[in-house]
């Protein structure tokens, strides 16, 4: 009989280290057809991808979500540079519960926003097929205050896959609607 | 006889070699004062259960004041069986002249160096303070109670049988020598259930056991039908001119435990016994280890007082003395042990605690009779926490010195430490801030107030410990030790992380 112990000592260290289920890179295309989403659409209304790294700890949530104007990255993940203009967002005052999570983002959204920065409420939720994330303009000032949109997200690579390159984010002017250059 | 004499010469030679090498571990033998014969070498090692104690039986004369372990006497409660026949059917008599003799006699012993002796009253309380005196002496009362319920049923049979489990029940708990009574009753009720059942010579037996247990039973008279009191009269008879009055309590496999339950290695038994010229003492000493009365005599009431000291001091003259170690002969010991250790900081920067787990290797050293130094030194590994505060896993190094006392009861070996603690911690890094925990404690978005930055860092305090070794066998032992530190070291960096506790578990080699 093989040894116990270092399958033991492994999964006694994976449960002290569990990072939980959301932690990864996720990875999704909005559809600009679809009648609820007034906000995610790239150039003359093509479709957006969106990808999400999360890092999740505990109850807190933290990470980027970065906009491709070209869905090509899905299969492959370096095809194409994330947007020139509107290339990610950080994620503040991430929190998770059971199967849900909420976070706040500040900053650009491709497609329908405006020049100036946005700040949204975001959700996650855990569905069969991986995430649905719903964002909700939260923005009393910006005439898409109140306007949210919805896509799914599926699993991209594992929490403990995601590299330092999928967490840069450089810091750069946080714009409106990129695509619409309003 | 002749094998018998040439044996003689040979010991008598053994104990001359013995005597020329006092410290030579050839067995002595110890004379008595009793004509029983000459007892087995004797191991006072097992006889008393100290380690410290040499192998060899000695006599008083043969060991130093200064390394004598005292000898450890129990005194029996004394049996009056000063009785006349005639008084069997009369009033209660009085036992006050026995308890006087019993503390003459605890007196005396006390008086006597190197004794430590326990007197009746301890006796009783030792036995009587027993968790099973209350559950088994319920269940013997209840026997009792059912034997007496069937004589009365004219069921005499099956009566001598529930009252002989009561009798049986209750010597097992030596109710018959802290409290006799009870125990005598069922005792006489068996033997009157087998006279009454027609079992005239068993009964005759129990009758007069029943006698040995509280020979001093008086009876009213006419309670009995004459055939019973027949019975009784000649059991007393028989008993008073054929009983042993040092055998009350059993024989000598009874003795023994009787004295391992007390934790003494002598009996001292007594009994007041009507001699032809007049009340006479009886007085014994057995040994639990040699299983036989090494002394005994049986004197005038009056010549008691004079008679009881030189007694004493002769059985303790020719009476095997244990011989304790000198303490530098027991100290000088080198134990070295290897263990798993477990070290959880009871104070730590993180919401959820981080576990600790490594080995410890370490070595302890008496230099004095119960006092040793000791030095430890452990590698732990920390692993992160489910909220992964802890932003990595690191590992440490842990160096203790100190002085620790002991005490040894048989094959364990006992302890307690106070020492120097010194931990030098790896890349030890905290946060509670997700931020710092995905993106780095460099990103601009990482709250560097929120970050806990022990790298490198060395923490000092003290650290108090206590343990237990179990000796396994040769030179090896198992040991287990809990520990709890408090670091005071440096002085503003022993807020977060501190209090680190311990429990190792390992295996040990005395050198």
């Amino acid at each position: 009989m093989r040894r116990p112990w270092p399958w033991i000592a492994m999964a006694l260290l994976a449960a002290c280290t569990s990072s939980g289920s959301m932690g990864g890179v996720w990875r999704g295309t909005s559809d600009p057809q679809s009648p609820g989403n007034p906000l995610l659409f790239g150039d003359e209304g093509a479709p957006l991808s969106v990808e999400l790294a999360i890092g999740e700890f505990g109850p807190d949530l933290a990470g980027l979500v970065r906009f491709y104007r070209d869905p090509t990255f899905v299969s492959s993940r370096d095809a194409d540079p994330p947007d020139a203009e509107c290339a990610c967002s950080l994620l503040h005052s991430g929190r998770v519960a059971t199967s849900h999570a909420a976070f706040t983002l500040q900053g650009c959204l491709p497609g329908g926003s405006p020049g100036a920065p946005l700040r949204l409420r975001a959700t996650l939720d855990e569905i069969d097929t991986g995430l649905r994330l719903a964002l909700t303009v939260d923005d009393a000032g910006s005439p898409l205050n109140g306007k949210s949109t919805s896509l799914v997200l599926n699993r991209h690579a594992l929490a403990n896959e995601i590299t330092s390159e999928d967490l840069a984010c450089p810091v750069g002017p946080a714009g409106g609607n990129t695509a619409s250059g309003l | 006889m002749r094998p018998l004499l040439a044996m003689g010469a040979a010991l008598a030679l053994l104990a001359a070699v013995a005597e020329a090498q006092p410290t030579a571990a050839a067995p002595a033998v110890a004379p008595t004062v009793s004509p029983n014969p000459q007892p087995p070498p004797l191991d006072t090692r097992s006889a008393l259960g100290n380690p410290a104690v040499v192998a060899a039986p000695l006599l008083a004369g043969d060991v130093p004041d200064e390394v004598k372990r005292a000898r450890s006497v129990a005194i029996l409660p004394f049996k009056n069986q000063a009785v006349r026949l005639a008084d069997l059917f009369a009033a209660e008599a009085q036992a006050g002249a026995i308890e006087g003799l019993e503390t003459r006699v605890a007196q005396a012993l006390v008086a006597e160096a190197f004794v430590s002796g326990r007197d009746v009253g301890e006796v009783r309380l030792t036995l009587a303070d027993d968790h099973a005196v209350a559950s088994q002496g319920q269940l013997a009362q209840q026997l009792y109670r059912l034997g007496l319920d069937l004589y009365w049923s004219l069921a005499p049979g099956r009566a001598a049988v529930k009252l002989q489990q009561a009798v049986a029940a209750w010597r097992e708990l030596y109710q018959d020598v802290f409290d006799p009574k009870p125990c005598a009753d069922a005792q006489f009720m068996y033997g009157v259930a087998l006279v009454d059942s027609g079992r005239t010579a068993e009964g005759h037996i129990a009758l007069k056991d029943a006698f040995a247990l509280q020979t001093d039973r008086r009876f009213r008279p006419n309670f009995f039908p004459p055939p019973i009191e027949r019975a009784l009269t000649a059991a007393l008879a028989d008993f008073l001119s054929t009983g042993d009055p040092l055998r009350a309590y059993g024989d000598s496999a009874r003795m023994a435990q009787l004295a391992r339950r007390l934790g003494v290695a002598w009996l001292v038994v007594g009994a007041l016994r009507q001699g032809e010229h007049g009340p006479e003492v009886w007085l014994g000493v057995f040994s639990a280890q040699r299983r036989l009365y090494e002394a005994e005599i049986h004197v005038p009431v009056d010549e008691f007082e004079v008679r009881l000291q030189p007694f004493l001091s002769r059985w303790l003259a020719c009476a095997p003395i244990a011989e304790a170690l000198p303490a530098a002969r027991i100290a000088d010991t080198l134990r070295t042990d290897l263990s798993a250790a477990y070290a959880p900081f009871l104070r730590q920067p993180t919401r959820t605690a981080f576990q600790s787990v490594g080995f410890s290797v370490g070595i302890a050293h008496e230099f004095r009779q119960n006092l040793e130094w000791f030095s430890r030194l452990a590698l732990h590994t920390s692993i992160t926490d489910p909220y992964r505060d802890l932003l990595r896993s690191f590992n440490s190094v842990r160096a203790v010195v100190g002085l620790g006392a002991t005490i040894s009861r048989g094959p364990l070996r006992f302890y307690v430490q106070a020492g120097l603690d010194a931990q030098l911690l790896g890349s030890f890094e905290a946060s509670v801030d997700a931020d710092c925990k995905l993106f780095g404690t460099d990103h601009r978005l990482c709250d560097k107030g929120k970050v806990t930055n022990l790298d490198q860092s060395i923490l000092a305090g003290v650290q108090g410990a206590a343990g237990v070794q179990l000796h396994l066998g040769r030179d090896f032992l198992l040991g287990l030790r809990g520990s709890i530190a408090n670091y005071f070291l440096p002085l503003d960096g022993t807020d977060k992380l501190n209090l680190p506790a311990g429990i190792e578990l390992g295996l040990g080699y005395r050198l």
